[in-house]
């Protein structure tokens, strides 16, 4: 276990010198620095010292100030940096810091102790409803979670903005103590070749870039899929890379569906998994799972178009290196079924045959663990060559990992429920539900999105954002469970649940991820940042 | 232009053809073909959130969260590329202007959330 717990910190990048003796006061805090804690995208936090369900539970537990009001919805995760040096604004000095980016394309330094904002430029107007799309709020802007590079102190964040009254996105490297760019930020442009040999553009008045960002490998990494499904013939799904110094493109770049043609003009295959990251392995390769294409549901050949899969991809972008494909997603394509409503988990290494695996789950709600090494491919009328399945109910979700004294859990967020699924992986696969929560009050579409805290082994405790499910106030809650089931119980003891801000935008579904550093939680919604801790 | 009039025939035969690809009835609902609603003389812009009834051609039956069934024509949304795949029993939100006969011409037909207490009012 010890092993797997380094392999996981050394691929989040989180800093080695966090985990060095000596250094007490950087030991204890956490950084957060990207979407779900690290790479893997696991969503656990194992260095939380202060919360656990006993406090959770008692009177103690709350909001520690007012919420911090922003400009806009937000639907990028908040990330998390200690001991951060100020250097511009107002109030200069040493912060733990709460990075906050808004549809309103304004990103924010926030105390974390105090919620004083230090820190708040804004990176141009965002656009206004695209293409008529209301899967959003009134505005688009930063909709992807930034991802921070502590050791260049550098926030990379996308920004979809108005230049010349058109869409366009740029990302930007900013300097974490005065959030001001360190280079000319990049306009995205890329072009791909189609199966017919004309080339292909990127035009960003049809693309939403909506999965949190990438950094992996000296790269920076962005997807891209559509608005609403609008514009099909003209929106596909793309991944692509910069050099993580100078913003420089990668050589190659990825396109999902290079179909020249398709029976209803309909491409898409979109990378878009409610706001999930693009996952990366230690060893050099990026996850991400696709969404629908073509509904006459013909078009899937596995290499031309990779719709409705979990997919492997080479760091450089240059080759599909493996992927897999239910063997129903024919009715996927026609029935606007996403598998790529959700995000790929990857599991930190498990003991066993198959040591690397990785999770996943859509719109059809089965969640499906794959072998990375070999994930499986396309098994035309089935069964699928997968290690494991079960059903967990619809999923605009992600899944979230944790271990207890070095047995395996994932927590799926489907439907209404938390289940927490307890895995052996040695001498071979299985899996079996260990307990679930009380549903939810939650609404919007199926499923929300979870992330775990622990102090190692101990005192985990599983938390969750629930959906609004009507329009007035349209809350949407924090809740925390225990994760240690009481007494062989089935039902997860609920700790806390609370109001931690409001959604009116309800077209969109809120996919707000709970951040865990250091005491507080932390939940962004709309046009306000609400932080939780004891009193 | 040529692309257009591809891209409508392309969406008009997924609007005529969709639902008997999926394990859902084709049958009219009951009111659908029907307008309970009064003809609107007005042609201002309207939205209106309810459940696909019936898919024909082009042609929708939406139910409202009123009951009263309403029918779409969707080919302005078609034409401008703003329409979710159509599946009876979904919810959408339907954006468009009423003819003098009730019928909505929709420019805009996107999935609405399921539970119609997260419908905001129609308009």
């Amino acid at each position: 276990m010890k092993r797997t717990m380094w392999r996981a910190l050394l691929v989040s990048g989180l800093p080695v010198m966090m985990l060095m003796a000596g250094c007490e006061h950087h030991h204890r805090d956490v950084p957060v620095t990207t979407y779900h804690y690290d790479n893997l995208r696991t969503g656990w936090n194992d260095r939380e010292r202060h919360l656990k369900p006993g406090n959770v539970a008692s009177s103690r537990f709350g909001l520690l100030y007012p919420p911090v009001a922003l400009d806009d919805q937000v639907d990028a995760q908040p990330l998390v940096i200690p001991d951060q040096k100020i250097t511009a604004g107002p109030t200069p000095g040493r912060y733990d810091v709460a990075y906050v980016a808004t549809e309103g394309n304004t990103v924010y330094a926030i105390d974390a102790a105090t919620g004083n904002v230090l820190l708040s430029p804004n990176f141009g107007p965002p656009v206004p409803m695209p293409l008529g799309c209301n899967n959003n709020g009134p505005n688009v802007g930063i909709n992807g979670t930034p991802v921070i590079d502590r050791e260049s102190r550098t926030l990379y964040v996308m920004v979809y903005t108005l230049e010349s009254g058109n869409p366009a996105y740029r990302l930007h490297a900013l300097d974490l103590a005065t959030l001001a760019d360190r280079v000319p930020p990049v306009l995205v442009t890329a072009s791909h070749v189609l199966s017919n040999g004309t080339t292909y553009s990127f035009n960003a008045t049809y693309q939403r870039q909506r999965p949190a960002l990438l950094l992996a490998f000296g790269n920076v990494y962005a997807g891209f899929g559509s608005f609403c499904d609008f514009a099909p013939d003209q929106s596909r799904g793309w991944l692509l890379g910069w050099n993580a110094g100078p913003l420089t493109p990668l050589a190659h770049n990825q396109l999902n569906d290079t179909q020249a043609t398709s029976p209803d003009t309909f491409f898409l295959s979109a990378i878009w998994m409610s706001g999930f990251g693009i996952a990366a392995d230690p060893v050099g390769n990026l996850y991400f799972v696709t969404g629908n294409s073509d509904f006459s549901g013909t078009t899937y050949d596995g290499v031309t178009n990779i719709q409705e899969s979990i997919v492997k991809l080479s760091a450089d972008l240059s080759s599909v290196v493996s992927l897999f494909t239910p063997f129903g997603q024919a009715g996927l394509d026609a029935g606007d079924l996403d598998f790529g409503s959700g995000g790929a988990l990857l599991l930190p290494d498990q003991p066993g045959p198959t040591p690397h695996l990785a999770a996943a789950a859509g719109k059809a709600g089965d969640l499906y663990f794959v072998d990375r090494k070999s994930l499986g491919g396309y098994t035309p009328g089935g069964p699928d060559k997968v290690v494991g399945k079960v059903s967990i109910g619809s999923c605009w979700c992600g899944q979230t990992f944790f271990a207890r004294h070095g047995h395996a859990r994932v927590v799926s967020s489907g439907g209404s429920q938390v289940t927490i699924w307890k895995l052996q992986t040695s001498p071979s696969f299985a899996i079996a539900s260990e307990a679930s929560s009380a549903p939810l009050s939650t609404g919007q579409a199926p499923g929300f999105f979870t992330s775990v805290s622990s102090e190692g082994s101990n005192d985990a405790i599983v938390w969750a954002v629930s959906r609004p499910i009507n329009n007035s106030p349209a809350n949407v809650l924090l809740y925390a469970f225990d994760a240690q089931p009481a007494g062989g119980s089935t039902t997860l003891t609920q700790l806390y649940s609370g109001v931690a801000g409001n959604w009116p935008n309800t077209g969109g579904n809120a996919n707000i991820v709970p951040v865990v550093a250091d005491g507080k939680v932390f939940v962004a919604s709309n046009q306000q940042l609400a932080v939780f801790g004891l009193h | 232009m040529q692309r257009t009039s591809s891209k409508l025939i392309a969406m008009a035969a997924l609007v005529g053809g969709f639902c008997c690809a999926l394990p859902l009835s084709c049958a009219a609902a009951p009111g659908a073909g029907t307008t309970s609603e009064a003809p609107r003389p007005e042609s201002t812009e309207h939205i209106v959130f309810g459940r696909i009834r019936s898919i024909e051609g082009s042609r929708l039956s939406i139910e409202t969260r009123s009951k009263t069934v309403i029918q779409v024509d969707a080919k302005p949304a078609i034409q401008a590329r703003r329409i979710n795949v159509p599946v009876v029993g979904r919810a959408v939100r339907v954006h468009g202007t009423y003819d003098a006969k009730g019928v909505l011409h929709a420019d805009n037909v996107q999935s609405a959330k399921d539970s119609e207490l997260l419908w905001p009012a129609d308009k």
